[in-house]
């Protein structure tokens, strides 16, 4: 088991080889500064929460939202990744005839993703927890607990989701689509695994008055909060009393009630693991009926070349889960999500007598409110996959763009569209949001312009960094999503380009000035991008196979 | 027709995968290139086909240039490659579409191309479904009918016959015969002798990244003093 675990681990971390040894470790060097750098921001973001919390008497909080956060986005990532990793893998095909026994394989895929998880809660966790612990001069203990968590915490919810998916594959015995089988039990994983988590949930409610009781109690939101979740209080338990014996009792609890379920769970499922994973491996066919088959000219109707080729790029998004989670649920439906949610805080807040559109409406015409608004957008746009994995996506079809005949300029163009596109529901809502605040259609105007021309210019450099570094070997489209390193450069870029707006900021007293500077740069920049990209088009595509 | 002068390519500095190679595909002709793996088969057809840059050299395709008039260069070729990675989320009718469009082939020809082909590959009840239920030889199947589709002067290939039934490799060898016989250049990769030898007007055997054969069958025999097989000649010239 332990040679299985070490072979699935080491196919699926499988980059791209460097032939250049040069090559090779300014990638390693790009990577520890972009790392480093997104690993300041959350530290930075973390003191900043820490100390405001400290100053209400509320530091513990932060603890349990971080824990519930990353148990969260556990859960919602091991859907996928539970779903790729055991039943839609490509070594699925040479495992399943070998004879190892189901158990076997399934601890060695668990003990992976499991694993694979560490490098997120490093940024996720620990940067924040290491922080928190230097700011509330905890005790060695309490490192020493955190690191114990850290590893432990994803058990749990890869564990119940991989159950959830083992029981509705084996009951779907032949895949005739696989994409619509991910869809069906993407939905049907989510709602039961809710279903499991809320059940675990207390019914208690919440009232103004709860919330100012709750507030004005020490560490009372921290407890609060570990009260409401159940299945995770062991752990918010134990960093709230690492300093006495409950914090130590807590963790084992914690420990002994992941070692059951690690046990159990993986019992049960190896005694329906194989069916379900064999039916993934089958390729059926479907058996159109002979009317349907008949072909006639609405079959081929002609369209414009460009056309079709951005139909093909937003046909593979929308037929790919997770390429439409990434690429187009999360970039046109978050930035709503997150503007009511905004309006709502903001018109609660009128409600309890604080008037915050005021507040909000004296700095947005500032230069600095502008920059914000327009860092706001830039944040909306990271948050858009379409174009940093644009060729990356392609995999080894990839190859067909150097030899149709479409420009290789123009196909750039042409990869640009859909990421743009996407990222103008989040430029609108910032407009209508700003134009909210201020009511100045003028200023709400450029800001939009403003906000497209940041938008083209951001989309440019995801598929340059995606050129320069293209996956094109993946086992799944999930494996590529998740292994892709050029995502944090994406991520690196966004902090960069909001620096730059602050900074600009601070040189500009006057608004419309700050704007005009703004618009220049952004406009030069463009331009710059244009004229490198157009004399460099044939080298840009030469790691295109 | 199909030209190729002193191409080479490096991947590492000094160490040459493709070394000066020069060879032409006369109109008229179906024109096989064979070689052991890693030869340099592929390689080659990547950079007739613009896929790879050349280091040195020029190839011209219909008198085109892949370097100096890539667009003008790839509208005068059907490529199907080694690999029939296609893209997996269309439906086959979708991606016969996508190359017609891209082709600007009218929709007769496509409907008339597409159901006569899909007959006689045996795929025309499939071509509404999705490529990723396919199998290797359906997909190769589709792209050797999206390369027929536009009707290109030159057909390259490499490695055509791989996942083919053998109703499926009759139909394309036969159709290769007949687009030589118009007067069209059909450029090939194998690595079944007995294919190349029945179907070829002429062959270019690489070694190394080097040409060491250029001519038709007999010619090979007779560099290679024997009287019996393509497959004994090769071996006899490749091992020296």
């Amino acid at each position: 088991m332990k040679s299985l675990t070490s072979v699935i681990f080491k196919n699926s971390r499988r980059r791209i080889v460097v032939a250049n040894k040069k090559e090779n470790v300014l990638g390693v060097l790009a990577f520890l500064i972009v790392f480093g750098a997104i690993g300041t921001a959350m530290a930075m973001f973390s003191y900043s929460i820490t100390t405001q919390l400290q100053e209400i008497n509320q530091a513990y909080t932060f603890t349990n939202i971080l824990l519930l956060m990353n148990f969260f986005i556990l859960f919602a990532k091991s859907v996928f990744e539970s779903l790729n990793v055991l039943y839609f893998s490509k070594d699925l095909k040479v495992l399943l005839r070998m004879p190892i026994k189901p158990k076997d394989i399934l601890h060695s895929k668990m003990l992976n993703m499991i694993v694979s998880e560490y490098e997120m809660e490093i940024i996720m966790l620990a940067i924040p927890m290491i922080v928190y612990g230097i700011l509330t001069k905890a005790s060695m203990l309490f490192y020493v607990y955190m690191v114990a968590i850290l590893l432990i915490l994803p058990i749990i919810p890869i564990l119940l989701t991989s159950l959830v998916i083992a029981i509705i594959m084996r009951f779907t015995n032949k895949i005739k689509n696989k994409s619509k089988v991910i869809y069906i039990t993407l939905i049907l994983t989510t709602l039961i695994v809710s279903m499991i988590t809320s059940s675990f949930n207390s019914q208690q409610n919440f009232s103004v008055s709860a919330i100012k009781n709750v507030i004005l109690k020490a560490n009372g939101v921290a407890e609060t909060i570990a009260d409401y979740f159940i299945l995770i209080k062991p752990i918010m338990n134990t960093l709230l009393n690492y300093d006495n014996i409950s914090g130590l009792q807590n963790l084992i609890i914690y420990i002994i009630e992941n070692i059951i379920c690690y046990f159990v769970i993986i019992w049960f499922m190896s005694k329906i693991y194989l069916k379900g994973a064999i039916g993934a491996t089958i390729n059926s066919k479907k058996n159109t009926k002979k009317e349907d088959s008949e072909l006639t000219l609405k079959d081929f109707k002609k369209k414009n070349k460009y056309r079709t080729y951005i139909l093909k790029e937003f046909k593979t998004i929308l037929r790919t889960p997770i390429f439409f989670i990434e690429c187009i649920i999360v970039p046109t439906l978050y930035p709503f999500f997150i503007f009511f949610t905004i309006i709502a805080m903001t018109e609660f807040a009128s409600f309890v007598g604080l008037d915050l559109w005021e507040k909000i409406r004296n700095i947005a015409v500032e230069p600095l409110g502008l920059a914000i608004t327009l860092g706001v957008g830039q944040i909306f746009y990271m948050m858009n996959f379409t174009s940093i994995i644009s060729i990356s996506r392609e995999s080894k079809n990839a190859m067909i763009t150097k030899y149709i005949p479409i420009d290789l300029k123009k196909q750039f163009n042409l990869k640009i569209y859909l990421g743009t596109l996407f990222n103008m529901v989040a430029a609108v809502l910032v407009t209508v949001f700003y134009y909210m605040c201020t009511k100045n259609l003028a200023v709400s105007i450029v800001i939009f312009i403003m906000l497209y021309l940041i938008n083209r210019m951001g989309e440019k450099l995801k598929i340059l960094i995606d050129l320069n570094k293209p996956q094109l070997v993946w086992d799944t489209e999930y494996t590529m999503m998740k292994q892709n390193t050029n995502v944090m450069y994406e991520l690196f870029y966004s902090l960069i380009v909001a620096g730059i707006f602050y900074l600009i900021s601070l040189v500009f007293a006057d608004s419309n000035m700050f704007l005009f500077a703004l618009f220049i740069v952004l406009a030069i920049i463009n331009i710059g991008y244009n004229i490198y990209i157009k004399k460099n088009i044939t080298k840009l595509f030469k790691k295109v196979y | 027709m199909i030209e190729i002068n002193d191409v080479s390519l490096s991947y590492v500095k000094d160490v040459k995968v493709i070394d000066n190679i020069n060879f032409k595909v006369e109109d008229g002709t179906v024109f096989g290139f064979i070689g052991p793996n890693g030869a340099g088969k592929t390689t080659t057809i990547e950079m007739i086909t613009g896929v790879l840059n050349m280091d040195e050299g020029d190839i011209l395709i219909d008198g085109k240039s892949i370097t100096k008039n890539p667009l003008e260069a790839k509208k005068q070729f059907g490529f199907v490659p080694d690999s029939p990675d296609v893209f997996e989320k269309l439906t086959g009718l979708e991606y016969l579409n996508f190359i017609g469009d891209i082709y600007e082939v009218p929709e007769k020809v496509r409907l008339e191309k597409v159901k006569k082909l899909s007959e006689e590959f045996g795929i025309s009840k499939f071509l509404k479904d999705r490529i990723q239920s396919y199998s290797h030889g359906m997909r190769q199947k589709l792209l050797i009918i999206s390369v027929l589709l536009h009707n290109p002067k030159n057909w390259i290939l490499d490695e055509p016959m791989t996942g083919l039934d053998p109703k499926a490799s009759y139909t394309l060898k036969k159709l290769m015969k007949e687009h030589a016989a118009q007067g069209n250049t059909v450029f090939f990769s194998t690595h079944v002798l007995e294919v190349a030898e029945k179907l070829c007007d002429k062959i270019a055997v690489i070694d190394k990244g080097k040409i060491i054969f250029v001519g038709t069958c007999d010619e090979i025999k007779e560099k290679s003093k024997s009287n019996s097989s393509l497959e004994e000649s090769f071996l006899k010239i490749i091992e020296g």
